[in-house]
């Protein structure tokens, strides 16, 4: 009975409610479309003008249009993963496409290079075989120095900025030292230190370079003309050069193990590792530098937590690119000698061999200067909180 | 079909100089001539495919160096061809003087890309004082 009188009260109530709905209209109506713009408006470039310069190169120029489809291909780009491994490996030194392009021009110099050879045994008489494989000779070495990259300018500016830095170290350590009253300590136990980094690394920047030069010039020159025994003084040079840089790591390293304001990471499973890849990755000094990373490694921590992690990565920054760009380019110079080799042409296998053993050259000298700026900054933090 | 074709013209020359030379010595070496131009000719038509690929090839950028090197090459056979020629008609001072002239022409190529080495290696050398 209850339930017959809910259902009619339902059944009597729902026409009210549709009648209301009908008597209380809402007004709808389409607005008219404005057209839209095809230029960006002006909130968008004063966001452009206000990013920093350095941010410019990294992003595609179309971002910086006043065309609506521009600016969205601009988007369209950037949002791709690969752009995004292509922007952090320019940050980091790692361009691989022009390591790539270098491989393939000279495998093509190679080649042809294989092509003449052929062409100049054909000839009978001698004479004339040794005057074309000379001019041979000259043009492969002409068309390999025309590809060759070792970006010795860019290290030069390393050098110049890293000795400019370890320079500033030394007078600010003396006088944060001043401040602090105890000076006689100080001298002797980080001052000596920081003199001898300091000394190092002027003298290993002021000497790769003309180093580097003197022994590609004398590959040239042996490259061009078999008769021209230059690998004597080629190997003597350098050996030399090995001892010297040798000596001073060693120094480095007796001075490190007697002083005791910085401290060495313990003999962990991962300082082991690091110590390895160290050592076979670096030519040279491997060894040395292996172990130099042991005070370098534990006073990393010591940074962090003065610094933060940001500044370690800013640190890093600084240093990597350069030392990365110098890894592909021996990398390539390596794969390009295995080229000559694959292909029979010894003259230029030898000459692509030295320039991967100059480039070897420069990541021992950039590997011992960035450990020995570590070190220095290391110092100046430590010296700096012992004041403050 | 074309080397089949030289090789025929090549056996028929010798057949034919071995004759003339019985009958009428002093044509056997312009028969010679004759016939080493003409294989030569055949054997540059052949070749001019392969020599526009490799220009191709290089490019724009080594574009000068590889035409000395095709200048060299050009010069190192015809003076080969030149000189063999002299020595089968038995003159072999002629020979010497041919291959002397191809030599020095070659050496004369050289000299500018020389002087770019040269000039190379002293920018090496000093690249320490200049930076």
């Amino acid at each position: 009975m209850i339930r017959a009188k809910t259902k009619r009260g339902v059944l009597l109530c729902l026409p009210l409610w549709v009648a209301l709905c009908l008597m209380l209209p809402i007004t709808a109506q389409a607005a008219e479309a404005t057209e839209q713009s095809d230029t960006m408006p002006s909130e968008y470039h004063a966001w452009i003008d206000s990013l920093p310069p350095e941010l410019f190169s990294l992003v595609p120029q179309e971002l910086f249009s006043n065309d609506m489809e521009d600016v969205g291909h601009a988007v369209e780009e950037m949002s791709d993963f690969s752009y995004l491994l292509r922007t952090l490996g320019s940050l980091i030194g790692a361009e691989i496409d022009g390591c790539v392009r270098v491989l393939a021009s000279v495998c093509g110099l190679l080649l042809l290079s294989a092509v003449f050879s052929a062409l100049e045994s054909s000839f009978r008489s001698a004479g004339i075989k040794r005057a074309f494989g000379f001019c041979t000779a000259l043009i492969i070495t002409l068309s390999l120095l025309a590809e060759s990259s070792f970006c010795l300018e860019e290290v030069s500016r390393y050098f110049h900025n890293l000795n400019a830095l370890t320079a500033t170290f030394l007078p600010l350590n003396g006088a944060l030292y001043a401040m602090g009253g105890n000076t006689g300590t100080a001298v002797a136990s980080s001052a000596g230190l920081s003199v001898y980094m300091t000394v190092m690394e002027e003298l290993i920047g002021k000497t790769i370079l003309p180093f580097c030069g003197i022994c590609m010039a004398l590959a040239l020159m042996g490259s061009i003309d078999s008769s021209l025994r230059t690998s004597g003084l080629l190997g003597t040079v350098k050996k030399n050069y090995t001892t010297a840089l040798s000596f001073l790591m060693m120094l480095l390293l007796a001075m490190l193990a007697a002083q005791n304001t910085l401290g060495t990471r313990s003999d962990t499973l991962a300082m082991r590792s690091l110590k390895f890849a160290a050592g076979s990755w670096i030519p040279v000094v491997g060894g040395s530098v292996a172990e130099v990373l042991r005070t370098v490694s534990a006073g990393m921590g010591y940074l962090r937590g003065a610094v933060g992690i940001c500044g370690v990565l800013l640190v890093l920054l600084l240093l990597l690119p350069t030392l990365v760009k110098l890894f592909l380019l021996r990398l390539t110079w390596q794969l390009c000698a295995s080229a000559a080799d694959l292909l029979g042409c010894d003259r230029e296998k030898k000459l692509l061999e030295e320039f991967a053993s100059i480039l070897g050259y420069l990541i021992a000298a950039v590997s011992i200067c960035s450990s020995v700026l570590l070190l220095s900054m290391i110092l100046l933090a430590r010296c700096a909180s012992a004041i403050g | 079909m074309d080397s089949l074709k030289i090789c025929m013209l090549a056996v028929l020359g010798l057949f034919s100089l071995s004759v003339i030379k019985q009958w009428k010595a002093e044509f056997s070496p312009l028969l010679r001539v004759a016939l080493v131009l003409l294989c030569g000719g055949v054997a540059l038509g052949a070749i001019s495919p392969v020599l526009s690929y490799l220009a191709d090839l290089i490019g724009k950028e080594n574009g000068t160096y590889f035409e000395v090197l095709l200048k060299a090459l050009g010069i190192a056979f015809l003076t080969q061809y030149a000189a063999e020629l002299c020595r089968a008609c038995g003159e072999g001072g002629l020979a010497h003087s041919v291959e002397l002239v191809g030599k020095i022409e070659i050496l004369l190529l050289c000299i500018p890309l020389m002087e770019k080495i040269l000039h190379t290696a002293e920018s090496l050398l000093s690249v320490g004082g200049a930076s």
